[in-house]
């Protein structure tokens, strides 16, 4: 019996460490993982990341012992289910709704229910970047206690499944699965955000130190990649703005490899699943 | 009854009386309606074990509905890419965090059993402070574990998010079972073969590395391996310890961050709406592979008793 | 044991050992006496660890502000867990209300109306039960049972009835696992004495084997307790995480677990300080129900 039981363990051990040798093979890792722009800031000061992500202007005390770079625009959209009557919202009126003293939907036009308010964390990015636009000053005016959300994704889901309920997400992230209102009229689209008639904006940064930046030369060919015309193809992709202002010259794998074969990067969960793109793309370019 | 009895001198013709455990279905009926309370306690004995069970077979059967169509070969990818999604890392990681940490757990808690069981009086100071703290240990949520493994592995010992701050957090928690199973199995060891081993001239050490505990070995590995269902479902301490990276990749070195199976999961549902069914796979795999260690852990815990 | 003892000294005196043997069994004794020590040593750093990060924060904090304060609003700088510890107690109640009435009918059918047949199927189903890992417990909670609420009773969905109703049928199987143990414990003599007089089979069972079970099933529940008091990747996912008092059944709730497990990943200072105080309290709250489960058993004996 103890055979077999041995030999069934050295079995999977074998199994194992064949499949980590094929997978380790594969050489450049560039690791994205979430936690929030506060988590990207901060762990990116004190060296855990070697990239932040953040979705909100980095400046003041935020920016302290980092270089930001901006990435591309992203706009915020208030989301509310298919169901819906509501089509337009003024940034007054979400302010009311936020604050608590707008609570039921026929306030608005809709029709009458009281509005489930979905919030995301503290530490998000997306959240900063939406009450500095909507003009909500958490530190003197309370707002009303909703279900806190700790991922855009997770807020399209409970929105789109609640046809009471309110959020704000990623302009990029929108999908058929929910309606985004327009503000004051104006609708929700890429044009609508470089040409400022939409209110609801902010930058996508990417923030890291100068000491990181000359030790770890795969943190520099990445971000050369970052600013250059094959990243910005990615970002129109997936539904990001570009900013039209620059101009982006073409990425070349350079001629000696970086040494560094590991990246860590992190911070906002919005700006994840592009990071998550663009480092993919990256990895398959440095890896052919 | 045809046959004719026959009774020797003082015994009693019992064949007229009825045991209770043999009552008829009218009898039990005729008690019930004496004394209708028994009858709601019966139905209500019933009631429970029928949603018990109802409840447990709709959470498996809703599990795997939801995930097998998922379970294509694409999410079992050696590489994982944002569009395969590929699970395999993560488990590949979840094995190897598990492999490590029931080594180290297996070692001390075998070691400390040993000392419980064999050269401790059960009366001794140290061994009551030692029982009082494994039963602390096993007590502290898994969060606690999370928060004082990044402090310690993550932040003070510097490693970052890696697997081997991961392993080692798993590792204290497991080192109260794992204890307590192994003294339970050394325990199960007869005195005759510690006396038959003196006896024969060997001392403590060869009579507990030759004798003892290859005896105990069923039990001691069924606790290990019931250690390892429980790695194998722990989530939050590893978030914290071992990272969450969402694309995960094997990696390089036990110091690398890596993403187990559970923190997978977790990552997927924070994702929501894009990735349901991959979240239900990985939950059908999770729900497998608890499953199989548990079966193989009861499979060798039974043989333990079968052989006293 | 007492019989190995004597063994013990006599192999100890008797046998002439070589200096290098005898140096050998005195060095692993000595292994074997650090690998036990390490638990101590473990319980002592885990406890120095989070006291001492969290007490000062405490301290900072202010003490009642901290445990009594009913605003968590880490933005304005305000920390209280008032709102975290009750939203905690409800949701474990909650679990208790739900698991052990039902737990503890299981496990009486279990031990004593169970068809071996029968046994052989809900005994590993049961096992299944409380392997499943609480992640899966929570994507299920989110997926089925926050809908379900939500259609039913109105509100979001994410609320205290969802995470009492996910914690009960997680802690179910502690509950009837130990029960059945305590049960089937009870000599058989006091079953069959009361059904000698004339007892149902009910009335013998929950008059005569509950009663003398009795510590048993107080240590399961209490066990059932503690998983309830610190489950987090469950309750994170489907609790909705609010931080105030609750006031209905469909009321969102945020516990002390959840919490951590929100705020963590990116708490920076003093906010990360009341997180591992948090953590801190969750210890001090396990210490206690640990403690009276250990006078429980002494009890017993």
């Amino acid at each position: 019996m103890k055979k077999i039981f041995l030999a069934i363990a050295s079995l999977v051990l074998a199994a194992g460490i064949g499949v980590a040798a094929v997978g380790c093979a594969t050489g450049y890792a560039v690791e994205v993982s979430g936690g929030g722009s506060g988590v990207g800031l901060s762990n990116t000061r004190n060296g855990t990341f070697d990239l932040g992500m953040a979705s909100k202007e980095v400046k003041g005390e935020d920016a302290e012992g980092l270089t930001v770079y901006q990435l591309c625009i992203d706009g915020i959209a208030i989301v509310v289910n298919n169901e819906n009557a509501v089509e337009d919202l003024t940034t007054a009126q979400i302010k009311a709704i936020y604050l608590g003293t707008t609570d039921n939907w026929s306030d608005v036009g809709g029709a009458d229910a009281s509005i489930n308010v979905v919030h995301r964390e503290d530490g998000s990015g997306t959240r900063d970047a939406f009450l500095e636009k909507v003009g909500i000053d958490e530190e003197t005016e309370t707002m009303v206690e909703g279900t806190t959300l700790n991922s855009t994704n997770l807020v399209m889901q409970t929105v789109s499944g609640d046809k009471n309920a309110i959020g704000y997400i990623s302009l990029g992230s929108l999908d058929d699965s929910l309606k985004a209102v327009k503000i004051g009229g104006v609708e929700a689209t890429k044009t609508n955000v470089l040409n400022n008639t939409y209110p609801l904006q902010r930058p996508f940064n990417v923030v890291y130190t100068e000491s990181r930046l000359a030790e770890n030369d795969l943190l520099q060919d990445f971000l050369t990649y970052l600013k250059s015309e094959d990243a910005q193809e990615i970002i129109e992709e997936k539904g990001y703005i570009s900013l039209t202002s620059r101009t982006y010259p073409a990425y070349a794998v350079p001629e000696t490899k970086p040494e560094t074969m590991e990246l860590s990067v992190g911070g906002s969960t919005s700006v994840q699943p592009l990071m998550s793109q663009l480092a993919y793309a990256y990895e398959e370019l440095l890896a052919a | 009854m045809a046959k004719e009895i026959v009774l020797r001198e003082g015994e009693v013709d019992v064949s007229h009386i009825v045991p209770i455990n043999r009552q008829s279905f009218a009898d039990k009926a005729r008690a019930y309606a004496h004394k209708p309370c028994s009858l709601i306690g019966f139905a209500l004995v019933l009631l429970a074990t029928l949603i018990t069970l109802a409840m447990v077979l709709w959470i498996l059967v809703y599990v795997f509905m939801q995930g097998v169509p998922h379970l294509t070969a694409d999410i079992f990818a050696v590489r994982w890419t944002p569009e395969n999604m590929s699970m395999l890392p993560s488990l590949v990681n979840t094995l190897t965090i598990a492999g490590i940490s029931l080594v180290v757990a297996g070692v001390v808690g075998i070691f400390a059993a040993v000392f419980m069981v064999e050269y401790a009086k059960s009366t001794n100071i140290f061994v009551k402070i030692v029982r009082v703290a494994a039963e602390t240990l096993s007590g502290i949520p898994s969060i606690v574990y999370g928060i004082f493994g990044m402090m310690f592995f993550v932040e003070l010992c510097g490693w970052g998010n890696s697997l081997l701050g991961g392993a080692f957090t798993m590792a204290l928690m497991m080192l109260p079972l794992i204890m307590r199973t192994t003294e339970e199995a050394l325990r199960a060891v007869p005195d005759s073969f510690r006396e038959g081993s003196f006896a024969l001239g060997a001392g403590k050490l060869r009579t507990i590395f030759r004798i003892i505990l290859p005896s105990a070995m069923p039990g001691i590995v069924s606790g290990i391996i019931l250690g390892l269902g429980r790695v194998v479902g722990e989530t939050m301490a590893l978030v914290y310890t071992a990272g969450s990276a969402f694309n995960v990749r094997y990696p390089a070195s036990p110091m690398n961050q890596g993403c187990t199976l559970t923190v997978y999961m977790y990552s997927l549902i924070n994702e929501g709406n894009e990735y349901i069914g991959q979240a239900w796979a990985v939950a059908v795999v999770l729900i497998v592979l608890v499953v199989l260690i548990n079966g193989v852990a009861e499979f060798i815990g039974n043989k333990l008793k079968k052989e006293y | 044991m007492r019989q190995a003892s004597i063994a013990n000294n006599a192999a100890e005196a008797a046998i002439p050992v070589s200096r290098r043997a005898a140096a050998r069994e005195i060095g692993m004794k000595v292994v074997f006496a650090v690998a036990a020590a390490i638990f101590i040593a473990a319980v002592i750093v885990i406890c120095v660890y989070l006291f001492i990060r969290a007490v000062p924060a405490v301290g900072e904090i202010g003490v009642i502000e901290f445990l009594f304060g009913g605003v968590w609003a880490p933005g304005k700088g305000a920390y209280g867990i008032g709102t975290l510890v009750v939203g905690t107690i409800v949701a474990t109640a909650g679990a208790l209300i739900v698991g052990v009435p039902v737990g503890l009918l299981v496990a009486v059918f279990m031990a004593f109306y169970c068809p071996k047949w029968l046994y052989k199927i809900c005994k590993p189903l049961l096992n299944i039960l409380a392997g499943i890992p609480s992640i899966v417990y929570g994507y299920f909670g989110l997926q089925v049972i926050v809908p379900f609420v939500r259609d039913t009773f109105g509100g979001t969905g994410f609320s205290l009835l969802t995470t009492a109703f996910i914690l009960g049928v997680m802690i179910l199987p502690t509950i009837i696992n130990i029960s059945e143990t305590s049960l089937r414990a009870v000599p058989k003599s006091y079953y069959e004495g009361a059904l000698a007089l004339g007892a149902t089979k009910e009335r013998a069972i929950f008059r005569t084997m509950f009663p003398a079970a009795a510590s048993g099933i107080v240590t399961a529940v209490i066990l059932g307790l503690g998983r309830a008091f610190g489950e987090t990747a469950a309750v994170v996912i489907i609790c909705g995480n609010v931080a105030k008092f609750p006031t209905s059944l469909l009321d969102s709730i945020r516990t002390l677990s959840s919490n951590i497990a929100n705020e963590l990943g990116y708490a920076e200072g003093l906010h990360r300080e009341a997180l591992i105080a948090c953590a801190a309290v969750l210890f001090v709250f396990i210490l206690i129900i640990t403690t009276i489960i250990m006078l429980l058993r002494r009890k017993k004996r």
